[in-house]
C-alpha cells in the first residue's frame, strides 16, 4: 500500500486543518451545515489522510465561518473554509498523474492553458496548410458545410481529440484511484452498499452541501444566498449538455452515417446551444461573484487556478456559440479554431486544473455516504 | 428622540429591539459595547433554548410539560426562584421557536452526543453566533439602528423614570442619548475581575471567563446605585469546571472536560472532594465550577484510565498521559504518594457492577468518603490521563428585580425602564443551572421587555402630544 502514495501528505496546510478540526470536534455547533462535521465526529485524531478526505468534502459555502465563535479576532483564529481550501490545493497536486505535472500546473497554470490553446491552433493551421490548404480561406466567409471540414477534416479532429481525450480519462482515472486508495486506508472494513452511490449522485446533482445546511451559501457575508449554488449548477448542467451534444453527434456520425453540420432543430444543436448558453451565463455569474467573496473563504494562491478554470469554460462556451452564430462571416474559421483548441486545451489540462475538484469531492462524498451507512465506532456522549 | 433604546447586543437585547419594532416603536436604537466583530455577548457561545411543549414540535421529541420544566428548575435552584416569573417564562417559551424562525433563526436536530437534550432543548443551526447574525440581519431589515463600540456607562434616572443614557465613545467623549423607554440587556458582571474578587475573595483571581470580555456589570452597578432593587447573590452564577489551559475570555464550549463522571477528580493535594458520579454529567457540570473554586488554589484534576477513552466529548487540549499513577502525579505536579494512595483507596472501595454510562448504573464505592455513587470503575488500565480544571464563569446571577412586565423595581416598578437577559436572570435562577434556560429567559424577557417598552414609549408620546395640545389651547 505504501507505494500507492509516495510522498508524505503531512504539510503545514494539513497540520493547520487538523488543528482546526480538533477544536471543531470539541464544539460541533456546525454539525448541521454540511458533510464535513458528521464525518469529523467519527474521529478523534486527524491524520493527514483524514484531512485530505474532509477537505474535499468541504464545499466552501462559508456558513461555518460566519457562525464560528472561534473565528478571528478570537485567539483560536479558526478559518475552516480557508484551511480546507489550502489542503484541497495540495490534493489536486498530490494525487495528479503524473504528480509533477500537477505541481507544474499549480505554478504555471495560466501559461500552460494559454500555451496549449495557442499550440493547438498552430497544430490545426499547420495540419491544414500541410494538407495543401489555402491561407486565404482562413479569413474567408463561406457557407459552413465545406469550410468546417476543409479547415479541420474529420480525421484530423479524431486524430487529435482521441488521444487527448483518452489521456484525460486515463490520468484522471489513475488520480481517482490513488485518492480512493487513500480513502480506503481510513477505514478498511467499510462495506459497499449500492444505495450510497445513488445518494452520492443525488448529493452532486443537487449540490447539497453548497448550501449552509439549507439556507444558502454565506460567501459574501453571514447573509445566505443561493447564488453560488445556482450559478455553479448552471455551469455543471451546461457542461453536461454540451458533452451530451458531442456524444449524440458522434453517434450520428458513426452509427447513422449522418455527418455534421446538423440543422438548428436537431438534437446535437439543441443540446449544444442550451448547454452553451447555460455555461456562458453560469460562468459570468460565478466570476461576477468572486470579487465580493469573503476573504476567509479564499486562498489567494488559488485565484489564478480558479479564475482560469471558469474563464476557460467561458471561452469554450462563448466561442462555440459565436462560431455557430457567425458561421457565414469571415470570423468563423478563426473562432472555430479557437473553440476547438480551447476544448482540447481543457481536456489536456483537465487532470491538473480545478476540474478535478469534482473528481475528489465526488469520491469523498461517496466515501462519506459509505461511512455514514455504518454506525460510528465512537460512543461519545456528554454524560 | 428615540422611542426605545436597547442597551446590549446579545440575544435578549436583539429580541427586545425586534419586539419593540414589531409593537409599533418607530425609532429603535440598539447600543452594543463590543465592536462589530465581537458583537453578540455571551449569546455567541450558546447552542440551544429550553422549550416547554405538550407534543412533538419541530426537532423536539415527545412532550416537555410546564410542570416538568418547573420541577427541573426548582431542583437545580433548590427553590431559589420566583415561581410566578419562572412559570411565565416556561409558558411563553413555547411561542419562541416560531418567532425566532420568523427572524431567520434555524433549528437542527440535537448535536451528536446530546441525545439527553433531544426532548427538552431546541438547537440552533450553527449555534448562537448564527442566531445572533440572523437577528442582526432582521434588525437591519426592520430599520432598527445599531451602533457598535458604544458602551453605556451611566443612566439618567429620576425617581425610577428613565431619561437618557450616556455613551462612552472610543475617542473619550461622552454622548447623551435620550429615549422614551429603555431596555437594559447588558449582561452580568462576570468579566469584571474586581467585582468577582469582592464577591469571592482572592479565589476569583484564578477564575476563567467562559464568555466575552465586555460584561463588566457597569449598568447593573449603576442601576443598584440609583435605587433599583437587586436580587440574588454575587457569588452565584453559571460556573463550570473547565480546562485550566483555556484562554482567559471566550473559551466557550470547547474548554469543557466531560470525563469527570468516568473517573475521579482530585485537588492539588491529590484528595477527592465530591461524588463524581452523583448524577448524569449534563445535570452536574454546572456545580463543578463552584466545587473547584472551593479547593486550594482553585485547581482540580480529572483523572481517567484507558477504559474511558472514546466515551466522552473530545477536549480541545490533549490531557497529560502516563503509564503509571506515580508518573502521572509527577507530570501534573502533585504529590506522588498521596495520589497513589487516593487511587488505591478508591480502587479498593469500588464494588464491581454492570457499567452503563447511559443509566444511573450500580457501579459504586463502599466505605469511601466522599463516595462515588455511579459509574465507579477501578483506575487500572493504562495509559492514565489527567486534565487540569479551573472554575470557568459563564454568567453571574446577581441582578435587578423585575415584575412580570419586565419593569425594573425601584421604589416602585419603573414606567419606562425594563430589563432582560442576564441582568435579570437571577429573578428566575437563584442558583444552579439547567441547560438552555439562559436563552429561554433571555428570549422570553427580551421579547416581553421590547413589547412593554414600545407600549411605554407610545404612552409617553401620547402624553407629550396631549400636554402640547393643551399648552397650545392655553
Amino acid at each position: 500500500m505504501s507505494k500507492v502514495i509516495p510522498l508524505s501528505l503531512e504539510t503545514p496546510a494539513t497540520q493547520e486543518a487538523a488543528r482546526v478540526m480538533g477544536i471543531c470536534n470539541s464544539c460541533r455547533y456546525c454539525e448541521g451545515f454540511c458533510a464535513v462535521f458528521p464525518a469529523m465526529e467519527r474521529r478523534l485524531n486527524f491524520t493527514a489522510e483524514s484531512i485530505h478526505f474532509l477537505a474535499n468534502l468541504c464545499h466552501n459555502c462559508g456558513a461555518c465561518y460566519h457562525a464560528c465563535q472561534y473565528a478571528p479576532p478570537h485567539a483560536f483564529a479558526l478559518e475552516l473554509p480557508r484551511a480546507m481550501a489550502k489542503v484541497r490545493k495540495e490534493s489536486y497536486a498530490h494525487f495528479a498523474t503524473p504528480n509533477w505535472l500537477g505541481r507544474l500546473y499549480q505554478q504555471q497554470g495560466l501559461a500552460l492553458s494559454l500555451g496549449s490553446l495557442v499550440g493547438f491552433v498552430v497544430i490545426f493551421v499547420l495540419a491544414y496548410l500541410l494538407a495543401g490548404g489555402e491561407t486565404a480561406r482562413l479569413w474567408q466567409a463561406a457557407s459552413t458545410k465545406e469550410l468546417f471540414y476543409e479547415i479541420t477534416p474529420h480525421n484530423t479532429l479524431v486524430a487529435i481529440f482521441g488521444p487527448v481525450f483518452l489521456w484525460a480519462v486515463l490520468a484522471m482515472t489513475l488520480s481517482g484511484q490513488r485518492y480512493w486508495q487513500m480513502l480506503k486506508g481510513l477505514a478498511p472494513e467499510q462495506a459497499f452498499l449500492s444505495k450510497e452511490a445513488s445518494q452520492t449522485v443525488s448529493d452532486i446533482v443537487q449540490l447539497r452541501y453548497l448550501d449552509g445546511g439549507g439556507q444558502g451559501c454565506a460567501a459574501e457575508s453571514d447573509k445566505p444566498t443561493k447564488q453560488r449554488r445556482v450559478s455553479h449548477q448552471m455551469v455543471f448542467l451546461g457542461f453536461m449538455l454540451c458533452l451530451a451534444s458531442t456524444s449524440v453527434a458522434t453517434l450520428y456520425h458513426y452509427l447513422l452515417d449522418y455527418p455534421a453540420p446538423y440543422p438548428m432543430t436537431s438534437l446535437p444543436k439543441l443540446l449544444g446551444i442550451s448547454g452553451g448558453l447555460l455555461m456562458v451565463v453560469g460562468c459570468v455569474w460565478l466570476l461576477a461573484q468572486r470579487p465580493s467573496r469573503h476573504q476567509a473563504l479564499q486562498d489567494p494562491t488559488q485565484q489564478t487556478m480558479d479564475v482560469g478554470f471558469v474563464s476557460l469554460l467561458l471561452v469554450i462556451a462563448a466561442t462555440g456559440l459565436a462560431s455557430m452564430w457567425l458561421r457565414t462571416t469571415a470570423a468563423m474559421p478563426l473562432l472555430h479554431l479557437i473553440h476547438l483548441s480551447s476544448v482540447l486545451s481543457f481536456f489536456l489540462l483537465m487532470p491538473y486544473c480545478k476540474f478535478v475538484h469534482g473528481l475528489y469531492r465526488g469520491l469523498a462524498l461517496w466515501w462519506h455516504n459509505r461511512e455514514q451507512a455504518n454506525p460510528s465506532r465512537l460512543q461519545l456522549s456528554e454524560g | 428622540m428615540f422611542d426605545v433604546l436597547v442597551i446590549g447586543g446579545g440575544n435578549a437585547a436583539l429580541c427586545a429591539a425586534l419586539a419593540a419594532r414589531e409593537h409599533g416603536a418607530q425609532r429603535v436604537l440598539l447600543l452594543e459595547s463590543a465592536p462589530r466583530s465581537e458583537r453578540g455577548g455571551n449569546s455567541i457561545h450558546t447552542r440551544n433554548i429550553r422549550v416547554k411543549h405538550d407534543a412533538p414540535m419541530g426537532h423536539l421529541t415527545d412532550a416537555y410539560p410546564e410542570d416538568e420544566f418547573f420541577e427541573d428548575l426548582l431542583r437545580v435552584t433548590a427553590g431559589k426562584t420566583t415561581e410566578s416569573l419562572a412559570r411565565q417564562v416556561i409558558r411563553a417559551s413555547q411561542d419562541c421557536p416560531p418567532w425566532m424562525q420568523k427572524h431567520g433563526v434555524q433549528f437542527q436536530a440535537c448535536l451528536g452526543g446530546t441525545l439527553h437534550l433531544s426532548r427538552t432543548n431546541n438547537f440552533f443551526l450553527g449555534g448562537g453566533k448564527a442566531l445572533v447574525n440572523a437577528y442582526y440581519r432582521s434588525a437591519e431589515q426592520l430599520g432598527i439602528e445599531v451602533r457598535y463600540d458604544s458602551p453605556v456607562d451611566e443612566l439618567e434616572i429620576e425617581k425610577g423614570h428613565f431619561k437618557a443614557a450616556w455613551i462612552a465613545k472610543p475617542n473619550g467623549q461622552r454622548e447623551r442619548m435620550a429615549a422614551k423607554a429603555v431596555v437594559i440587556a447588558s449582561g452580568g458582571f462576570e468579566s469584571n475581575r474586581d467585582w468577582l474578587r469582592e464577591a469571592w475573595g482572592p479565589a476569583a483571581d484564578q477564575f476563567l471567563i467562559r464568555g466575552c470580555r465586555f460584561n463588566m456589570g457597569v449598568l447593573l452597578k449603576d442601576l443598584i446605585a440609583k435605587g433599583a432593587q437587586s436580587i440574588g447573590d454575587a457569588t452565584q452564577g453559571h460556573c463550570v469546571a473547565i480546562d485550566a489551559r483555556a484562554p482567559m475570555y471566550d473559551g466557550g464550549i470547547v474548554t469543557r472536560i466531560d470525563c469527570v463522571s468516568l473517573g475521579i477528580v482530585v485537588n492539588k493535594h491529590a484528595q477527592r472532594f465530591y461524588d463524581e458520579g452523583e448524577d448524569f454529567w449534563p445535570k452536574r457540570y454546572a456545580i463543578w465550577g463552584r466545587l473547584v473554586a472551593q479547593q486550594p488554589d482553585q485547581v482540580g484534576y480529572s483523572i481517567i484510565d484507558a477504559k474511558a477513552q472514546g466515551r466522552f466529548m473530545p477536549p480541545v487540549f490533549p490531557g497529560e498521559t502516563a503509564y503509571t499513577i506515580a508518573e502521572l502525579a509527577h507530570k501534573i505536579g502533585i504529590d506522588v504518594e498521596a495520589l497513589e494512595k487516593t487511587v488505591a483507596d478508591y480502587n479498593a472501595a469500588v464494588v464491581p457492577g454492570r457499567f452503563d454510562h447511559a443509566v444511573l448504573d450500580n457501579c459504586h464505592t463502599e466505605g469511601l468518603t466522599p463516595a462515588k455513587t455511579h459509574w465507579a470503575q477501578r483506575l487500572d488500565t493504562p495509559p492514565f490521563t489527567a486534565y487540569p480544571l479551573r472554575p470557568g464563569i459563564t454568567f453571574t446571577y446577581l441582578g435587578v428585580r423585575v415584575n412580570d412586565q419586565a419593569q425594573v423595581l425601584f421604589d416602585d416598578y419603573s414606567p419606562n425602564c425594563f430589563a432582560a437577559g442576564e441582568i435579570m436572570a437571577g429573578n428566575v435562577l437563584g442558583q444552579g443551572y439547567v441547560a438552555g434556560v439562559g436563552m429561554t429567559i433571555g428570549t422570553v424577557y427580551g421579547r416581553l421587555a421590547g413589547e412593554q417598552a414600545a407600549k411605554a414609549a407610545a404612552t409617553i408620546s401620547a402624553n407629550l402630544n396631549h400636554s402640547e395640545s393643551s399648552k397650545a389651547a392655553a
